[in-house]
């Protein structure tokens, strides 16, 4: 198994409507097609998860099982995307850039609050603003908040090496006022400074 | 097994558990043939198309026969139609509802209008009784879980209907 394509249409449907059962809390004998077509997004999202880990991968694996181990693995990289979270924020800095306060600040926290990994796995939620370095747009859900994390966490560990005074007064000679650009902290700063 | 295999495996298994359900209802002189099955089936199929909906597996049809199989206002004669009638209106409301009501929720809310305000009427209960219910239940009206569905329209009901105090008084009037 490497990704959905290995699944026949029927053997997908027949997670989903397993999981739509679940999601009508097993007191609606029916779904609308929107609902349906939401819980088939959120299968496929668990079952690439699986195909994008080599370790989860075994020969012969239904797309239930698929999708088991795939749903296991988005909670748990939400846990680890939380702890990465919560030790970058012990000692973050956003030098005074207002996008970066509010994704890290007051996003961040709103996903972690709203994220749901079972029905709605494959929504970012946020709009990340923030112009983390490299990081990758094509991602979605918590694949998209981890690496987000991760390039913010990159960024925050190279600023550091700096006195905060000299990467401020590098923003500062960029545009006078800095803090209200849509840019990132570290090319600004590795742009500017003398 | 392909999605065809399996539609047709599910559609004989809905069949049986209709035809099942002749054994409750055949006290009320209600029973449906095979042929009688199949169309509800077919007319069950072109609603979920038309509303847009999936059946996850159990067929909601018995349950509307099950709840509905006592009524006073259904016959042999009128069987079939209504309950066509009453499944596509059930899919209809649980979209307008925006699935924020449970199955049998809204099948007792359909029930206890269909005896007691509709006396049997389809028309009344699908363009008033759950017209009104449903602009209730997506402005946000939350009364269903502790009621499961009953009791509800008496509150949502713009028309006076029968005052029982009105009926003794002129009942008086009339003796004296």
């Amino acid at each position: 198994m490497n990704s959905c394509n290995d699944f026949s249409p029927e053997e997908l449907v027949s997670v989903v409507a397993k999981l739509a059962e679940r999601y009508a809390g097993y007191e609606s004998t029916s779904v609308s097609y929107d609902t349906m077509q939401l819980l088939m997004n959120a299968v496929l999202y668990c079952i690439n998860e699986t195909g994008n880990c080599a370790s989860a991968l075994r020969p012969e694996m239904t797309a239930q099982e698929a999708y088991d181990i795939g749903y296991k693995l988005v909670v748990g990289k939400t846990h680890d995307a939380l702890e990465m979270y919560n030790r970058i924020e012990s000692c973050f800095d956003d030098y005074g850039m207002i996008c970066l306060h509010d994704t890290m600040q007051k996003g961040m926290p709103e996903f972690f609050r709203h994220y749901d990994p079972m029905y709605h796995p494959q929504d970012t939620l946020l709009l990340l603003d923030y112009p983390a370095p490299e990081f990758d747009r094509t991602l979605a859900g918590i694949d998209a908040i981890y690496n987000y994390l991760v390039c913010i966490d990159k960024e925050q560990s190279y600023l550091r090496q700096f006195p905060r005074g000299s990467v401020i007064r590098s923003l500062r000679n960029y545009h006078t006022q800095y803090e209200q650009l849509f840019e990132s902290v570290s090319e600004l700063f590795m742009r500017n400074s003398k | 097994m392909n999605a065809a295999d399996l539609m047709i495996i599910n559609e004989k298994t809905q069949v049986t558990s209709i035809m099942n359900a002749n054994v409750r209802t055949e006290k009320f002189g209600l029973v449906l043939s095979q042929e009688d099955a199949h169309a509800l089936m077919a007319e069950k199929r072109a609603t979920l198309l038309e509303e847009r909906r999936v059946e996850l597996g159990e067929s909601i049809v018995p349950k509307i026969i099950d709840t509905f199989c006592d009524s006073p206002f259904i016959s042999q004669n009128n069987y079939l139609q209504t309950l066509i009638s009453l499944q596509r209106i059930f899919f209809e409301y649980k979209n307008e509802m925006n699935d924020e009501i449970t199955d049998d929720e809204l099948l007792h809310f359909m029930k206890e209008q269909f005896d007691g305000i509709c006396y049997g009427d389809t028309d009344y209960l699908e363009t008033t009784c759950l017209e009104i219910f449903a602009s209730a239940v997506r402005a946000g009206y939350d009364g269903l879980p502790a009621s499961d569905g009953s009791g509800e329209y008496a509150k949502l009901d713009p028309v006076p209907r029968w005052d029982h105090a009105l009926f003794l008084e002129v009942l008086n009037e009339l003796v004296q």
